[in-house]
């Protein structure tokens, strides 16, 4: 856009004095996308890889224990998948390694990058995110950031949930260095919180499946600009302020 | 960042959630004992209140599937350390004089179903038929699973409350229960009452069973043993 090969000069040349306006969006246009690389006029960067690659890892290992955990329970899908010994191991080995992706990814972002930015807007809840939870979201003119109060609080809840697990997890696997009680305690709490955790992931996957925007850029990382404006406005309005 | 007042409440939400998973490896068998009384008492014989956990009753498990065998095909062997060994078919363990007892069913993991209806033949009945030798102290059960086994001391076999069960709640022993004949050990903590047996082997050293290979007490008495505290079944 910004090149100035013989044909931009010559398609400039056209339009001068056409559209006096026309040129000024130009201007602000190539202004903005200088300012934040991130964003042109149609696509605003919205996940970039590192995000999507651990959103995508933790989602296969997820729905790896949530499957074989269902067959744990259940005697006719256990037999489907060739017994309890595989489904345990698999069980164990995918719930284990869950929290890594997140961990690694984290620790190898930079604090500027997208991700960190993202984790800490996601730490941070607003007024208007008690706002949107309080009323789901259908309280008008609420001006949600880059993640509204249902993505932020599902956010951690999954993510405390994932906790959860891991700490049950490890008394249900090593049950000898525990007074017993606490591994009837433990599989209690890891039967409780499978239904909760069954409950938030059957809720994130149907809002993306409705929102098909939203699941395309966990997958390419972008979406439209008229998009964010819609669903994040204070997002991409911090965006335009952006100094450099 | 945001112009309004925020809050690191994401943090709080996943420390809190810590927390309760602490709370609850620590305080969740009571809670689940709770539970378990307040769902036997609201619906005590529902099967859907299975899906609840901490109900009291019985969670299915099995580690190798579920065999099948009709009652035409079953065959109990009594083999090892005794004077004769012998087979029975399921229509001679019915001509036994039968014991019916109705116990509680307590499982190590913390679920317990009060009542349950079993019928079937005294395990010490069946021994005595093949005559255990002297040097006999062990008695080893295996399942057609193929997979499963389970042990009792000489003495524990002979005790008036251990069965070979054909029947249970009422009615045949369904596949999910370990039909067409299991054991049933009163006292015991539900991995001794082994399902789908087939095979009785006396011995003279202990030979553990299926899940005392894995850490589990040997002697599994109700509320005495696996560190447990339950209400023994006597």
């Amino acid at each position: 856009m910004a090149q100035d090969s013989k044909d931009t000069t010559d398609s400039l040349e056209i339009t001068k004095g056409a559209n006096e306006n026309d040129s000024n969006v130009q201007e602000t246009l190539e202004k903005s996308f200088r300012a934040n690389p991130l964003k042109n006029n149609e696509f605003i960067i919205r996940f970039d890889l590192n995000e999507r690659f651990v959103h995508w890892v933790t989602a296969i290992l997820f729905l790896t224990c949530l499957v074989t955990g269902i067959a744990l329970k259940s005697p006719p899908l256990m037999v489907l998948f060739g017994g309890r010994t595989g489904l345990r191991i698999t069980h164990i080995f995918a719930g284990f390694l869950l929290p890594f992706p997140l961990v690694i990814g984290v620790l190898a972002a930079k604090k500027e990058s997208l991700f960190r930015k993202d984790i800490r807007l996601l730490n941070r809840w607003t007024n208007s995110d008690f706002e949107w939870l309080k009323t789901w979201g259908r309280k008008r003119g609420l001006e949600s950031h880059k993640f509204n109060g249902g993505q932020k609080a599902n956010a951690s809840f999954i993510a405390g949930t994932v906790i959860i697990m891991l700490l049950t997890g490890i008394v249900m696997t090593s049950y000898n260095l525990f007074p017993i009680n606490f591994r009837t305690g433990a599989t209690f709490f890891h039967n409780v919180f499978f239904y909760l955790a069954l409950f938030a992931i059957t809720g994130h996957i149907t809002y993306a499946m409705l929102n098909l925007d939203s699941l395309k850029s966990m997958i390419t990382g972008k979406v439209s600009i008229t998009w964010a404006k819609r669903h994040s406005k204070m997002w991409v309005k911090e965006d335009d302020e952006l100094p450099n | 960042m945001d112009p309004e007042i925020s809050k690191p409440i994401g943090r709080r939400v996943i420390l809190s959630m810590g927390a309760v998973g602490v709370a609850g490896i620590a305080y969740g068998s009571k809670i689940q004992s709770w539970v378990g009384s307040t769902l036997s008492k609201v619906a005590p014989n529902n099967s859907l209140i299975g899906l609840i956990p901490g109900a009291d009753t019985f969670q299915i498990y099995t580690v190798a599937g579920f065999p099948q065998m009709s009652t035409s095909q079953y065959k109990l062997s009594v083999n090892g350390l005794v004077k004769k060994e012998l087979s029975f078919t399921y229509e001679e363990l019915l001509s036994f004089k039968p014991t019916l007892l109705t116990k509680d069913f307590q499982c190590v993991t913390g679920w317990r179903v009060p009542n349950v209806h079993f019928k079937g033949v005294a395990l010490k009945d069946i021994l005595s038929k093949a005559g255990p030798k002297n040097n006999a102290n062990y008695v080893l059960f295996h399942s057609f699973d193929g997979v499963y086994t389970e042990s009792l001391s000489i003495d524990q076999a002979m005790r008036f409350d251990v069965i070979v069960a054909y029947s249970m709640l009422g009615g045949p022993i369904t596949e999910e229960h370990g039909g067409p004949v299991r054991l049933y050990v009163a006292p015991m903590y539900g991995y001794k009452s082994i399902k789908w047996l087939s095979e009785i082997t006396l011995s003279s050293s202990l030979q553990e069973g299926y899940w005392e290979q894995l850490g589990y007490d040997v002697n599994a008495w109700i509320g005495n043993s696996n560190g447990r505290n339950d209400r023994p079944v006597d």
